[in-house]
This record gives structure tokens, C-alpha cells and sequence, in this order.
């Protein structure tokens, strides 16, 4: 229990130091925004009345003392407020934000899910039969195609099986015309969703496959040569429980750890694939907040995938503390 | 703190020291032998060479320049000829002009935040293991705390507002980006590392005899964390091109600029994938995944080396015992 | 030993994972093999599909004082809401909106309109002129709804019945029709009088009240739904309903548009895309690019050597604007010396009206070297200090046909020996910013659109529009245009301005217009390069009743609200 309160107190502090970073870092940059939202409305002569009222409306005033500003800030994030996105005006960031959110971690968690399951069967496959061809192959291949650059893996699998083949569509996360009305409880729908995510995640399971799987195989090779291992094969317990039952248990507890890492590794790519795919995701809208310089949306969306990302952690690790009990009795 | 050092499997801790033991006396000189023994290494490290040998002997390699006006040296995006053997740009460039100028962007960035951030992980891993207390309390929080940010969102927020600021230093601002955002996961390994190094009897050894503070974490403990290095450099190494390259892809970069990540933003931009002019996004492609493969194959190389034991087959014991095992099944 | 026996049940836990492990991927699979079926299903025959531009998520905003650039929601201004008069931007005709007639005071001071008889809101209420002097009373209350610059224009609004809007103008005025008539859309005072909070961030998003042909269904980021407003003043339109889509960058949208997913577009197109779209399927895939503007080569005139004018005319004739319309930028023809689109020709003084700009290096040295420069062995030219004669243009890289057009013009420039540089900016907001705050030498860039030539011009010469370097300028006027640059010239442009604007008579317009032409032609403020087209991608196979070459009855690009509504309510079902 101690050892839990202290992690959560880790990621409290954790929490604060991405919201400061947030506060921090773009006032440290020049340029404005506004001057940006002015250069749109080109194709009108607007009066300088209207500009000082959007000025206001930006709340980008110099005259207010940068702690008054801090608070401000903290206490906008406390009621959800992230301020108003300037490339979509007058559209809430939190707004832009909570429609896009499910997307992406729709789209992570199946991908780590996926890529965990599958990496670390196969890593306990390689470790269970080390020395063979694929093992021997396999992972360096793997290893090879994680170094492949995400967003250009997307690109080529897009233009094969998108643009040449036509097997998967091209953007969105389902049919829109199809289904106008936005997204329902139907096998169609839900058709239309893994259609339209199947290649997104393929990618991604790519792209952190190699990671899992040498992990694993790693742990599992050590297990295996454990006396425990060999006591139990001894006794004639078959070979398959031993592997799962015994190794295998013990073995993922590296993998578990580095939880933490890869998520950052996956969420970083989603954003990039997000982008490849047209996938309505944070990505996607973080992307276009980075290429409009709407810095309302960029400090939210990264505050929002930081908070995300921190709470899986947290959870990973309390999945942790149960599968090792050595953890919560405070010695690891 | 205990549960921060979980990072790397146990394994490779405890094969990492017994390596680094038996190299004490003569590191670099070992080391070098190894390397050229070790085939994985070297094939690595030859496609690397490759790349910066075409890096530098680019205005050699090819008469046209990779910018400028003077660049525009065809109508538009042509398929590859053997005057443009990797075809020409939507702009008329030669695609090869701009790969090989290319690579000298790219590869300097990934250098320039591979080698600052191995830096700032040597001293924030070390300083943390070797003075411990609220130091190191200070330190690892601030190694976790970056550690659990999710690290391109920041690259992004960070590049985007920095570009946005300015014109000109883009390659300089990007691999600052880089290198602020990748340090952390390798203090972390160098910091548990240390933490085990600093209980070995050479080092209270060198200790009692009265060894400076620095002399000690440089002289005694950094040398058997070589192979450590090494390998989250060669890691950061990967990861530096790679988002480099992604941001460039963004348009986060000096696009005006030729390197391999402009090159493919401009691919992106002029709807290569639709006209399936895959001159303009193959190449580029490539060559980042074929440098990023060869540092990959360093360090698994780097790998089989601090860690034997993954080279070899099961042992031969259990392999017994589960084959009798099979057969009785 | 305990904790291995406890654990024995978690082998099945185990077997679960795989089977829904395989369960997923077979999903996916069948996924992958439905592939082909659903993409065929296509649009439904009362439905156009379409993308406006393909310029990121719908923004959640149906506020109609915000236009689609601002950017707003597609479709507010034009398919929810209507102003009095519209302007053809084709044409450059006035045409009856919901006003049926309008007439201008003797003196030009007074606009009156006759509003459309039996015009309801779409919530059943009639609509009034109690409706029009509302609008322009909430204008007034809240500038910063004011984006299209009318208040200035506006000194009183009166009703001297239902039917008739009477407005008092700060002085003769007969631009007055269009920024009244076209840039304001009227809303209903019995919804409007009673939304709370802040009138700029209202989003309108629920059940907005209009007069106009469609009403709202659904927003989201993804897809915008309209339906037919059945109580319609006009004729019902045969497109029932409307979906708007959005799309990040240009390869989505034409990629979609080639899969046949968009039945109209407004995407930067080049000629590679041709094979992709317009050979596929011949017979219906269209494209039709209009030139909508002109492109300038804007020098800053606050800066040495740009105050000269044989400088300006070396740089004019030493570009090859021939060359420039390739590639990417395929479809910029040539400007006119006037900067006048070919649409606007009738407004061409009759000795321009073949004029065409002369590419020659001969000439261009030879207006340096009457500027006093001299050309030294290096090839370049340098004045008398010794400075030699060198700026950089500015552009964002990204805007790859603007980008390669600045390249042949650095290249013809350098042969001519002007020691011209590309500035390509990653970031267009340092562009933005670098033109509208001075802070530049030589950029390319736009003019605006408009019903006259009038409109362009007066954004980028009148001298009200510029200010010392490191105040933002309005309108186009970014080579800073004003008395302090150009001296009587400037007070010329702002009197033959001012007599356009204060008069109704069309011939004394045509006479300003013609000569302001002559000081662009003889002055270059700003250096015309190439015309821009307006971007239009359709196709015929649901819809037909495009504008085009044969049947130009108004602009084609859907992103060009109003006039996109009044090609959408053109659209007939094809057979």
C-alpha cells in the first residue's frame, strides 16, 4: 500500500511537470497566433475595432503578470477548460479533444494489446525451440522492420494495399457515407471499424512486434535455464505447462516493466500513422495544430496523450505489483 | 525507488558486470578486437560507413546541386534514367543530388542528439547511481518524469513552436528537440548499472585508496559500462534518425533544406502515392530504414557480445530432459 | 511450491487470449476480403457528397458572420443563411437575393432594398426587414462580428416598411451594394435577441434558424449533414441532402475523389493527377480551373532598391513568365500588365488590351544601368557604393507551385544579373507574419477577389491599407503603397479609388479603374507574375449541371461560398 501511494504520488508529480511544461515552453517562443488567424480572414479589409476584439478574445494580453497567467492556467485546467482552439475557432480544445481521444486509444490499446500477445508468444516460441531457423532469423527480421521509419512503413502499406491493391480503405475510421449518422451497435459498424483500423494497427504491430518478442525470448531463455525448470521437467510435468504455467509467468514480468516505454514508443507512432491514415485521432488534430501554430490545441493534445499515457502507466504497474508479490512487500 | 531499476531484464545486468570484469584491464584495446570479430558489427558498421563515405563525397558523386536555382535541372518528376538515376523531384531535382546531400542533414542531426543525449545520460545516470541520496532522489525523478512523457508528442510541440519562432537554425532546433526528449531511457539503464557497479570490489577498492569523486566514475566505473553506452547509443542513435526524419516528414523542419525526411514530405505533398511516382518516396525511405538497420545490427552484435549467453543454443541439460520428456508424451 | 499449484488455472487464461487472439484476426481478415464490396457503395442518388477543401477537421461553427476561410462550418454562409444581394464572382452581376430590387440615392448615399415577399426562416416566421436591421444593429454592438469590414460603411439603418431597408451611408458609397448586399448574411431577431454569452463564440451548431435553401442535420468533424429546407422560397433543389466531408492534405482528398467517394472538390491539383481522375473515367470526371486572381511578386517599397521604378521595370522584364506555368504550377498562366484577370477583360483600358509583358534581358540592363548601376565582371549589378543589387524572396517552401515559381524567377533573375535568393520559409506563419508586418524584401503572393477589378485593387494600393513597416497592413497591400513610398502617385490611386467608390455611373468607374491600371502598368507597385486558377475537381456521374466553358454561369470551386450554393441549387440527377 505504501508502495503504491508513492507511485501515485510519482505521477502526481509527473502530472505537474507536463501541465508546467505545457505553460512553460510555448511562452518562451515568439510568434502569435493571432497574426495567423488575421492572415486568414484575407480576403476581407477588417477593421482595427475587430482586431483588438479578437486580441481580447485570445486572451493573448502581455499586460497580465506571467504567475497571474500560471494560475489562470491551472485553474482553467481544473474546471477541463484547455482554451479555445484558434484552427478550428471558436471550437473548445477539451471538445476537439474528447471526440478524437477514443480514437486513438481505440486505436493504441488494440495495437499494444495485439502486439503484446502475439510478440510474446512468439518470443516464448523462439526461446522454447532456441537455435532453430526462425528463431535465428525471425527476431533479427522483426528487429530490422521496428527500425523501418513508422510513418514510411504506413506510407508503403498504404500505397500497396490502399492505393494499388484497393484491399483497405485510405482515411477515416469508418464508412461516413455508410453510416451518416455516426457510429452504432451493428456488425456492419463494427466491420467498418476493423476495416478501417486493420491497417493502421497491422502497422503498429510491426513496428513494436520485435520489441515484445525479444523481451521475452531474452527473459524466457533465462527462465528456462532455472534449476525450478528443470525440477519440474523432471517430474514429468509436460512440456507445454511448464513453458506456461512456469517460465512463461515469470519470464513477462521484464516485459510488463517496459510497458511504460513502449506505450510512449506506440503512442508516438499512432500520431504518425494517425496522420499516414487519416485516422481521426489525436494525432491527426495535433498535426494540423502544429502546421496552424494553434497553440491552445498542440499544449492540450499533448497534455491530454501525457495524461493518457501516465495512466496506463500507473495501471500497468499495479498489474505489476500483483503478478510480483515481491513488489508490494517494498523489495524488488 | 527500487521498482525505477526494473528497466532491463536482470539477465543482462549480471552478464553486463561479468563482461565488463573480464575487461577491466584493457577495454578499448578488447573491445576493438571483439568488434572486428563480431560479424554482426561489422556488417553493420560497414553499411553505416557506406552512408557517411556518400555523405561526404556527395559533390563528388553526383554533378548536380541538391537547392538552389541552379538545381532545377529537369521538367517536374521524371522516372529514373541513367542521366537521373533516381529520377527527379516534382521541383526537377535530381533525386540522387538530394539523397546524398540529404544524408549529411540527416545523419548530423542523428549524431549531433545521439551524442549529446549519450552525454547528458552519462552524467545524469552516473552522478545519480554514484552520489545517491537526494540527488539521486532529484535525478531519477526527473529520468522518470521524462521518461513517461510520451516523447514525439513533446518532439512535436516543442519543433512546431520552435519553428514557428524563427527561420534558418531548423536542423539545429531539431536535434536540440531530439536530444531533450531522448536522454532518459539510457540514464536509466546507467543508472541501475552504476548502482551495481558502485558495490564492486574494485570500486570501494579504488575507494578506500582515496580516488577522486570524478576519477572514479570516469577511470573506474565508466570503462565496464562501455558496452552499456555503446549500445543505448547506437539505440538513441535509431531513434534520433527516425523521429528526425518524421518530424522533417511533418514539415516540422527546414523542408527547403534537401534531407531524407524533406524529401519525403515533399513525396507527401506533391501526392506522390497517388501518381505512384515511387522514385520520390522510396529511396529516402530506404536509406533511413537501411541506416537504422545497421545500427540495429550493431547492437544486437553489441548484445551477443556483453551477453553470451543469448548466442547460444538451449542448454544441452534441459534439452535432454524435454526431448525424453516429448517422447514420453 | 503453493503459488505454482494456485497458478495452474491461469494456462486457460492463457488458452483464452489465444483464441481471441485469433478470433481478432480473423475479423480482420474477413475485414480485408469485405474490402472491395463496401467501397463500391457508393453516394445515394439524393445526396451530394462533398469536400470544400481540404484544409483539416469541419469546424464546429455555423455562426454565419464567420466565413468558411475564417474558417467556419462549410455551408453557413450561403446554403443556411442569405444576404440581400448576392455577386456572381464570375460575372462580376448583381443578382437578386433576398432583396428582389435595390436603388442607390442620386448622391449614392442611400442603398435601398426591396426585400422578397412570403420569405419564412426555416422555424415557420416570416421574415422582415425587422430581420435586416437587427443584423446590422448586432454587427454594430459586437465588432468583432464585424470580419467583412461593413461597419465602417454604415451609418444608419432604417425600416420604413416590412418590405423595405433603407441604409444611410457614411458618404456616396456604391460599393456599398456589395459589402451589404453580398458580405452580410442576415439573421432572424427572434432567435438572435436571446442567445446568451459571447455573440462571437456562439457555434450556432443546434437547429440554426436561416432562410436559406438547406438546414443543418448533423456536425461532426468528419461529416456535415444537410437537408433540403422544404419551406424553400425559391424552387425545391434536387440535391436532398448534402454530405460534408474533410480532409487533411491533398493526397486524401484526391485520393478519395479518384475512389469516387467526393462527387466535388476545391484541391490544388497538378497534371500528374490527370491520368489518376480525369482518364479513368472520361466521360464523366471533369476538372475546370477558372483564373480566379492574379499572383504578384510584391517588392517592399519602404526598402532601397524597391523605391525605384526602373529597378522595378528591370526585375519585370527580366522574368520569363512563360516559363512559370510547368509542373506543379501548370495551370498559372501569364498575368495581364494590369493584374486583371481575363473574366474582368471589358474593365481593360483599350491601349492595354493586347498588352502582354516582354521578357527581355537587354531591356532589364538596360533600366539598370539608367538606375545608375553598374554591371561588374562577376555578372552582377552594383550601384555606386558598390553594393550590388541582391534581395531574397520570400515564400513558404510548402506551397510547392508559389516555390517553384520563385525558382525560375531567382534563376531568370540571376541572369540578368540581379543576385536574387529564395527565402523558403518552412513555416507559413513566418510568411504571414514577414508580409503583413514589412519585415520582408520580395514576396509572392495574392491579390483578392472580386466582383470589379475595383476590389483588388483597392486592397492592394489603397494607401488606408498600409502603415510603416512593423504595423500589420490590410488588405493585399504588402508592398506598402502610400504617400510615404510613392508619393502623389499614392494620393492619384486613393482620388481615382475614391471615384469609383462614390459613384454610381459606370463609366466614370470604368475611368478610374483605367487609371489606376496605368499607374500599375507604368509604376509596378507590385509586379504581376501569373493568374491563379480556382480549384474545381467534379464528376458527372450522380450530378450534372456543373458550371464550365460551355455554361459559365458562376465560379465552379465549392470552397467560393455563396456562389457554391448557387451551383448546388443548378445540380440536376443524372440519368
Amino acid at each position: 500500500m505504501r508502495y503504491l501511494l508513492r507511485r501515485a504520488g510519482f505521477y502526481l508529480i509527473a502530472l505537474w511537470a507536463a501541465i508546467t511544461f505545457n505553460f512553460i515552453i510555448p511562452r518562451l517562443m515568439p510568434g502569435d497566433p493571432l497574426q495567423n488567424y488575421i492572415a486568414k480572414l484575407r480576403n476581407q479589409g477588417m477593421s482595427q475595432a475587430t482586431i483588438i476584439a479578437l486580441r481580447k478574445e485570445f486572451g493573448a494580453d502581455p499586460s497580465v503578470p506571467l504567475w497571474q497567467q500560471y494560475l489562470d492556467y491551472l485553474n482553467a485546467l481544473l474546471h477541463g477548460q484547455f482554451g479555445t482552439s484558434t484552427s478550428e475557432y471558436p471550437t473548445p480544445v477539451a471538445q476537439i479533444l474528447s471526440q478524437s481521444l477514443p480514437w486513438t486509444i481505440g486505436l493504441v490499446g488494440t495495437a499494444v494489446v495485439l502486439s503484446f500477445l502475439i510478440g510474446t508468444l512468439l518470443g516464448i516460441l523462439f526461446a522454447w525451440r532456441r537455435g532453430s531457423w526462425y528463431d535465428t532469423t525471425l527476431p533479427p527480421a522483426l528487429t530490422f522492420l521496428s527500425a523501418v521509419p513508422y510513418f514510411w512503413m504506413a506510407l508503403a502499406l498504404l500505397y500497396v494495399f490502399g492505393m494499388m491493391l484497393n484491399w483497405f480503405p485510405t482515411s477515416d475510421a469508418y464508412d461516413l457515407s455508410n453510416f451518416p449518422n455516426g457510429p452504432e451497435w451493428s456488425l456492419d459498424f463494427i466491420g467498418s471499424l476493423v476495416q478501417h483500423a486493420a491497417l493502421p494497427v497491422i502497422t503498429l504491430i510491426i513496428g513494436t512486434l520485435a520489441q515484445w518478442v525479444l523481451t521475452m525470448r531474452n527473459a524466457m531463455v533465462t527462465t528456462l535455464s532455472e534449476d525450478y525448470l528443470l525440477m519440474a521437467q523432471a517430474k514429468g510435468l509436460p512440456g507445454p505447462r511448464v513453458v506456461f504455467a512456469y517460465a512463461a509467468r515469470n519470464a513477462v514480468l521484464p516485459s510488463i516493466t517496459s510497458f511504460s516505454i513502449s506505450l510512449g514508443l506506440v503512442v508516438s507512432g499512432s500520431l504518425l500513422t494517425e496522420i499516414v491514415f487519416n485516422y481521426p485521432g489525436i494525432g491527426y488534430h495535433l498535426f494540423r495544430g502544429a502546421s496552424e501554430s494553434d497553440y491552445a490545441l498542440i499544449e492540450g493534445g499533448f497534455l491530454i496523450l501525457a495524461l493518457t499515457v501516465l495512466a496506463a502507466n500507473f495501471l500497468a504497474e499495479l498489474v505489476y505489483s500483483t503478478l510480483d508479490p515481491r513488489i508490494r512487500h517494498g523489495r524488488a | 525507488m527500487q521498482v525505477t531499476n526494473l528497466g532491463e531484464s536482470p539477465v543482462e545486468t549480471v552478464a553486463l558486470v561479468e563482461q565488463a570484469e573480464q575487461r577491466h584491464r584493457g577495454p578499448l584495446l578488447n573491445a576493438l578486437r571483439l568488434l572486428s570479430r563480431n560479424s554482426k558489427i561489422a556488417t553493420g558498421l560497414v553499411i553505416l560507413l557506406l552512408f557517411v563515405l556518400m555523405a561526404l563525397a556527395a559533390p563528388l558523386l553526383t554533378p548536380y546541386p541538391p537547392d538552389g536555382p541552379k538545381s532545377q535541372v529537369a521538367h517536374g518528376a521524371q522516372p529514373p534514367s541513367p542521366e537521373h538515376i533516381l529520377g527527379t523531384t516534382s521541383l526537377g531535382q535530381d533525386m540522387f543530388a538530394q539523397i546524398a546531400y540529404g544524408a549529411r542533414v540527416s545523419l548530423l542531426i542523428g549524431f549531433v542528439a545521439a551524442t549529446g543525449s549519450t552525454l547528458l545520460q552519462v552524467l545524469f545516470g552516473l552522478s545519480s547511481a554514484y552520489f545517491g541520496g537526494l540527488i539521486d532522489e532529484v535525478l531519477s525523478l526527473l529520468i522518470n518524469i521524462f521518461l513517461v512523457l510520451p516523447g514525439l508528442p513533446l518532439a512535436i510541440v516543442l519543433a512546431s513552436l520552435a519553428s514557428a519562432s524563427g527561420t534558418g537554425k531548423n536542423e539545429f532546433v531539431i536535434a536540440m528537440v531530439l536530444l531533450f526528449t531522448s536522454w532518459a531511457y539510457g540514464a536509466r539503464v546507467l543508472r541501475s548499472q552504476t548502482l551495481s557497479l558502485k558495490e564492486r570490489e574494485f570500486v570501494t577498492a579504488a575507494r578506500s585508496m582515496g580516488e577522486f569523486t570524478w576519477r572514479m566514475i570516469f577511470s573506474e566505473i565508466l570503462p565496464n559500462e562501455i558496452a552499456l553506452v555503446a549500445s543505448t547509443y547506437v539505440g538513441t542513435f535509431v531513434y534520433a534518425l527516425g523521429a528526425e526524419v518524421a518530424l522533417e516528414f511533418l514539415g516540422l523542419g527546414d523542408v527547403s533544406r534537401a534531407s531524407w525526411g524533406s524529401i519525403l514530405f515533399w513525396a507527401q505533398l506533391n501526392g506522390a502515392l497517388i501518381t505512384g511516382q515511387w522514385w520520390l518516396f522510396v529511396p529516402a525511405g530506404l536509406c533511413v530504414a537501411l541506416v537504422c538497420g545497421a545500427l540495429t545490427l550493431v547492437n544486437f552484435g553489441i548484445d551477443e557480445l556483453a551477453n553470451p549467453s543469448l548466442r547460444q543454443a538451449i542448454p544441452r541439460k534441459l534439452r535432454k530432459l524435454l526431448k525424453a520428456r516429448a517422447v514420453v508424451a | 511450491m503453493r503459488s505454482y499449484l494456485a497458478s495452474s488455472p491461469r494456462r486457460h487464461r492463457f488458452a483464452f487470449g489465444l483464441v481471441s487472439l485469433l478470433l481478432l484476426l480473423g475479423l480482420v481478415l474477413t475485414a480485408c476480403g469485405g474490402g472491395g464490396s463496401s467501397s463500391s457503395s457508393g453516394p445515394k442518388t439524393d445526396t451530394l457528397n462533398v469536400l470544400p477543401a481540404p484544409n483539416g477537421p469541419n469546424v464546429d461553427n455555423f455562426n454565419p458572420f464567420f466565413n468558411y476561410n475564417t474558417p467556419a462550418a462549410w455551408g453557413s454562409q450561403g446554403l443556411l443563411y442569405e444576404g440581400l444581394y448576392r455577386t456572381n464572382l464570375y460575372s462580376g452581376n448583381y443578382e437578386a437575393w433576398l432583396a428582389t430590387s435595390y436603388e442607390f440615392s442620386s448622391d449614392g448615399s442611400q442603398l435601398t432594398f426591396h426585400l422578397r415577399p412570403n420569405v419564412k426562416w426555416n422555424d415557420g416566421q416570416p421574415f422582415t426587414s425587422a430581420d435586416v436591421k437587427f443584423t446590422f444593429d448586432f454587427l454594430k454592438a459586437h465588432p468583432a462580428l464585424d470580419q467583412g469590414g461593413v461597419l465602417p460603411l454604415v451609418k444608419d439603418v432604417s425600416t420604413p416598411d416590412p418590405q423595405t431597408v433603407t441604409f444611410t451611408l457614411t458618404g456616396p458609397n456604391s460599393t456599398a451594394l456589395f459589402y451589404i448586399g453580398q458580405m452580410t448574411y442576415i439573421v432572424p431577431q427572434h432567435v438572435w435577441s436571446s442567445i446568451s454569452g459571447d455573440p462571437a463564440k456562439f457555434t450556432n451548431d443546434k437547429n440554426p434558424v436561416g432562410t436559406g435553401p438547406y438546414k443543418l442535420r448533423s456536425f461532426s468533424a468528419d461529416l456535415i449533414i444537410y437537408d433540403v429546407n422544404p419551406s424553400y422560397w425559391g424552387s425545391q433543389p434536387a440535391v436532398k441532402h448534402i454530405y460534408v466531408y474533410s480532409a487533411k492534405d491533398n493526397t486524401t482528398a484526391v485520393t478519395n475523389m479518384i475512389q469516387g467517394k467526393y462527387d466535388w472538390m476545391g484541391t490544388g491539383w497538378t497534371p500528374d493527377f490527370d491520368k489518376q481522375f480525369k482518364s479513368k473515367d472520361p466521360q464523366h470526371n471533369k476538372t475546370w480551373f477558372f483564373p480566379s486572381n492574379t499572383v504578384m511578386l510584391y517588392l517592399n517599397l519602404y526598402k532601397a532598391p524597391f523605391n525605384s521604378v526602373l529597378v522595378r521595370k528591370a526585375i519585370s522584364a527580366a522574368i520569363n513568365r512563360d516559363n512559370l506555368p510547368q509542373g506543379v504550377a501548370l495551370y498559372a498562366k501569364p498575368a495581364h500588365p494590369t493584374g486583371i484577370i481575363p473574366a474582368r477583360k471589358d474593365w481593360i483600358a483599350p491601349e492595354y488590351q493586347n498588352a502582354t509583358f516582354q521578357y527581355s534581358v537587354s531591356q532589364a540592363q538596360s533600366y539598370l544601368k539608367q538606375a545608375g548601376y553598374t554591371q561588374h565582371s562577376d555578372g552582377y549589378f552594383y550601384d555606386s557604393s558598390g553594393k550590388v543589387l541582391g534581395f531574397s524572396i520570400i515564400v513558404p517552401s510548402s506551397w510547392s507551385d508559389w516555390a517553384q515559381d520563385v525558382q525560375f524567377i531567382v534563376n531568370d533573375l540571376n541572369k540578368a544579373g540581379i543576385k536574387a535568393t529564395m527565402n523558403g520559409v518552412a513555416d507559413a506563419n513566418t510568411y504571414f507574419s514577414a508580409i503583413y508586418g514589412g519585415n520582408y524584401e520580395a514576396a509572392i503572393s495574392w491579390t483578392d477577389k472580386g466582383p470589379t477589378p475595383y476590389y483588388p485593387y483597392r486592397d492592394m494600393l489603397s494607401s488606408s491599407n498600409s502603415g510603416p513597416i512593423g504595423k500589420s497592413v490590410s488588405g493585399s497591400n504588402f508592398e506598402r503603397w502610400d504617400t510615404h513610398s510613392a508619393g502623389t502617385l499614392a494620393n492619384q490611386v486613393d482620388q481615382l479609388l475614391k471615384q469609383y467608390m462614390t459613384s454610381t455611373d459606370a463609366n466614370a468607374q470604368k475611368q478610374a479603374i483605367q487609371g489606376i491600371e496605368k499607374i500599375i502598368v507604368e509604376q509596378l507597385p507590385a509586379i504581376p507574375l501569373t493568374v491563379n486558377v480556382d480549384w474545381d475537381e467534379y464528376t458527372t456521374k450522380h450530378w450534372t449541371g456543373w458550371p464550365d466553358d460551355s455554361n459559365p454561369y458562376d465560379v465552379g470551386p465549392p470552397y467560393q461560398l455563396p456562389d457554391a450554393a448557387n451551383v448546388i441549387l443548378h445540380l440536376k440527377p443524372a440519368s
